[in-house]
């Protein structure tokens, strides 16, 4: 019953954070920390899966009729989605997006259960130390090249996100970072390392709400979102589509694994040779496009399941949203490998639930969806902002927990001008380093142990 | 008289009533200055628990770490407590900056004495230690970061083979270090893991004596200055008043009988507490041991 309380909230909330812009799914998760504090590791990830797959379809609603993405993967839906919004065929472009995400989620879960057994098979046999090494090597290389727009930029935030992370006692190897210059006498609470709540909500949350701001700015929106289809008329069109919402699965299903930018290089790979093809047999409206969009978002929703693979199996995150999950299963000590997640049963029920958050929110957003007007009546930069302000006032909260409010606002406070430099940045890129740091510092040392020590 | 007056008359009884039951209670909660999952969160629980059996008002307190906990202690909280930490957290607590000063006073007793033990795969063709050594100029082991340093030290110039230390953050990785193949050894607690995972054989232990067929590191290593080592877990008082220290002295000296506790001590062949002479002296030997100050 507990589990089924975390999908249900996460499935609501995640609908919430695909309809704000820019808050996403990373600071959904942020501000569900009092929820997950002490939920198990199957209800947190019950809970992410359940985030995830709702928000593509109240994101996608957005995309469509503001035309304004909440993440690069929306990106198709901006520019299909809105113009089909603009000739009046909204209607169409948000149930095909939405039918093709359902497509995409379930052909997910086939892709994900056929190789399985070969995955964990793989990583019996070879995954030790050196294997870990490389693989959090190229995760962590490859967002420095891919994201971004310059890569020593992209370097050089990656440094201070590791340096960030060296901060006070680091234990394997075991030493205190920079004793002679960081005041650890007079603030005896830095040896405990900088805490990763305040430092996300400085680092990440308020640069991403600084670049959303301004997104905003300047939108406005006249046109009105009208459905006068039935059902199966929806259905019948996108009978007319499920090619390309077939080929949007197989890309979703491969290009998920990419780290960092899977829903996206998915997504927008999906729409680019969708629209190729649809260019070279003269089937591209340039007025919107109901075929790429059902592709691109159908590629976008297949990934949501097939990028949590890394983190379930072997631990490593590869998204920004899996960064901080893997942060809140660290504060709680749970082991997250193939042997807790998948040899123990977990991951069956994290798919049957999977199957079922998906479906639901189809049923959920379908009703909903004919109240999307309501949104353009609402200023959405005060609900950016009153995001912020909730989660300052959640940095005060378990700081206090803790006995440590001081020093947690103290930290979110020192670190908010670094915070308004990122905004030209890219925040995701420092929230990963901080949080991989341990995790990339051990397996060099015992790299260098075990092979030269 | 009114419906609301009548509530409020209730409600008035109720809490007296309540506060009459628990106040005659002594209160003893347990502090856990380390994460809420693993061996350490389980011990907790079940030292709670057992209070409660024997007559206590008592909860488990999550302080998470060193520093907070010595906030902790520092406040009026008015709930005396025990806070259960072992000698090696205290050494690596004082190492770094955060003293918790152990005396007379603030030393309760020893809760259990729980030996080392080595463990090579199940799957290596293992007879004896001379066996495993022969051939090898270097042995790579996997233990925990907070090991003190210069560990194997003594190990390497009895055997003459290189014994390399490889640090994990925590023990359960130590056995995932093992198996995957990182390491050739592992050297960690002798615990209820240590000895039912089956893909692992633990041949050695730091007793004074074979434990189920495993002779005592001291046969194998007879000049290891920590060929008998083991942890000592403690319990050390957190605004205990004077006059009921003897009574949670004695309380916390009889706690290994208790029907959850003595068992869970003798599955993994600790020593509990209440078998121990001269405990504080212990500590200390034990401290000076991991110290290399002995």
């Amino acid at each position: 019953m507990d589990d089924a309380l975390f999908v249900v909230l996460g499935t609501l909330l995640g609908f919430i954070s695909g309809i704000i812009p820019g808050v996403g799914n990373t600071i959904m998760i942020l501000g569900s920390y009092p929820l997950l504090k002490d939920a198990s590791m199957l209800q947190m990830l019950l809970y992410y899966v359940a985030i995830i797959s709702s928000s593509q379809f109240s994101g996608s609603v957005v995309a469509t009729v503001f035309g304004i993405p909440g993440e690069s993967s929306s990106l198709p839906a901006v520019i299909e989605g809105n113009r089909m919004f603009r000739r009046g065929a909204g209607n169409f472009a948000i149930s095909n997006a939405a039918l093709g995400s359902v497509l995409g989620a379930f052909i997910a879960v086939v892709a994900v259960y056929s190789v399985m057994p070969w995955a964990i098979e793989l990583i019996k046999r070879f995954y030790n130390n050196n294997i870990q090494l490389v693989i959090l090597l190229l995760a962590t290389t490859s967002i420095c090249v891919l994201m971004g727009k310059s890569i020593v930029q992209n370097i050089f935030v990656f440094v201070i996100g590791i340096l960030l992370g060296m901060v006070g006692t680091n234990f394997v190897p075991n030493y205190v970072f920079l004793p002679q210059i960081i005041p650890y006498e007079t603030f005896p609470l830095l040896l405990t390392d900088l805490p990763l709540f305040p430092i996300i909500v400085s680092l990440y949350v308020f640069p991403v709400l600084l670049q959303t701001n301004a997104m905003f700015s300047g939108f406005y929106s006249k046109q009105k979102y009208v459905d006068n289809n039935q059902f199966v008329e929806h259905l019948k069109e996108f009978t007319k589509n499920i090619s390309s919402s077939l080929r949007g699965s197989v890309f979703g299903c491969f290009i998920g694994l990419i780290p960092h930018i899977g829903a996206s290089v998915a997504s927008n790979l999906s729409y680019a040779i969708e629209r190729k093809f649809g260019v070279k047999h003269k089937q591209y409206n340039s007025k919107g496009d109901i075929k790429t969009l059902v592709a691109a978002e159908t590629a976008n929703n297949s990934t949501g399941l097939v990028s949590l693979l890394p983190l379930i199996l072997i631990g490593i995150p590869i998204s920004a949203s899996e960064a901080m999950l893997l942060g809140y299963i660290d504060i709680n000590n749970y082991d997250i490998n193939y042997e807790t997640t998948v040899e123990s049963g977990m991951f069956n029920t994290i798919v049957i639930w999977f199957v079922i958050i998906n479906a639901a929110s189809f049923l959920l957003a379908w009703p909903l969806v004919r109240y999307v007007n309501i949104l353009t009546k609402i200023n959405m930069k005060y609900m950016l902002w009153a995001t912020g302000l909730g989660l300052v006032a959640l940095t005060y909260y378990l700081g206090a927990k803790n006995f440590e409010e001081v020093y947690h606002m103290t930290v979110m406070v020192c670190l908010l001008p670094l915070g308004y430099w990122l905004r030209k940045a890219e925040p995701m890129i420092l929230m990963i380093a901080f949080i991989l740091q341990d995790k990339l510092f051990a397996s060099i040392h015992m790299f260098y142990s075990i092979h030269f020590g | 008289m009114t419906t609301k007056l009548k509530i409020l008359a209730f409600s008035f009884v109720f809490m007296l009533l309540t506060t009459f039951a628990y106040a005659d209670k002594p209160i003893l909660d347990v502090t856990i200055p380390t994460s809420n999952a693993g061996n350490s969160w389980a011990e907790g629980n079940m030292l709670s628990d057992a209070l409660k059996r024997i007559g206590y008002d008592s909860e488990l307190v999550h302080t998470r770490k060193c520093v907070n906990n010595k906030n902790y202690m520092a406040k009026n909280t008015g709930r005396p407590a025990v806070f259960v930490r072992d000698t090696g957290r205290y050494v690596v607590d004082e190492s770094q900056n955060c003293k918790i000063e152990v005396n007379k006073k603030s030393f309760i007793n020893v809760f259990y004495k729980r030996h080392q033990t080595m463990c090579v795969r199940a799957d290596e063709p293992f007879t004896n230690i001379a066996d495993f050594l022969k051939g090898k100029t270097r042995v790579t082991v996997a233990g925990t970061h907070s090991l003190i340093d210069g560990i194997y030290d003594g190990l390497s110039a009895e055997t003459g083979v290189d014994f390399v230390r490889v640090d994990y953050k925590g023990s359960k990785n130590i056995i995932k270090g093992l198996i995957a193949g990182d390491t050739d050894l592992m050297y960690s607690g002798f615990t209820k893991r240590e000895i039912g995972t089956k893909q692992i054989n633990c041949f050695t232990t730091s007793s004074d004596k074979a434990i189920v067929g495993r002779p005592p590191m001291s046969e194998l290593f007879p000049s290891w200055h920590l060929n008998s080592y083991g942890t000592l877990k403690y319990f050390h008082a957190v605004n205990i008043p004077v006059d009921q220290m003897d009574k949670v002295r004695n309380d916390l000296n009889n706690i290994t009988n208790d029907v959850k506790v003595k068992p869970y001590l003798e599955k993994a062949f600790m020593t509990p507490g209440s078998a121990i002479d001269n405990q504080l002296d212990l500590f200390w030997d034990t401290v000076a041991l991991l110290t290399g100050r002995k």
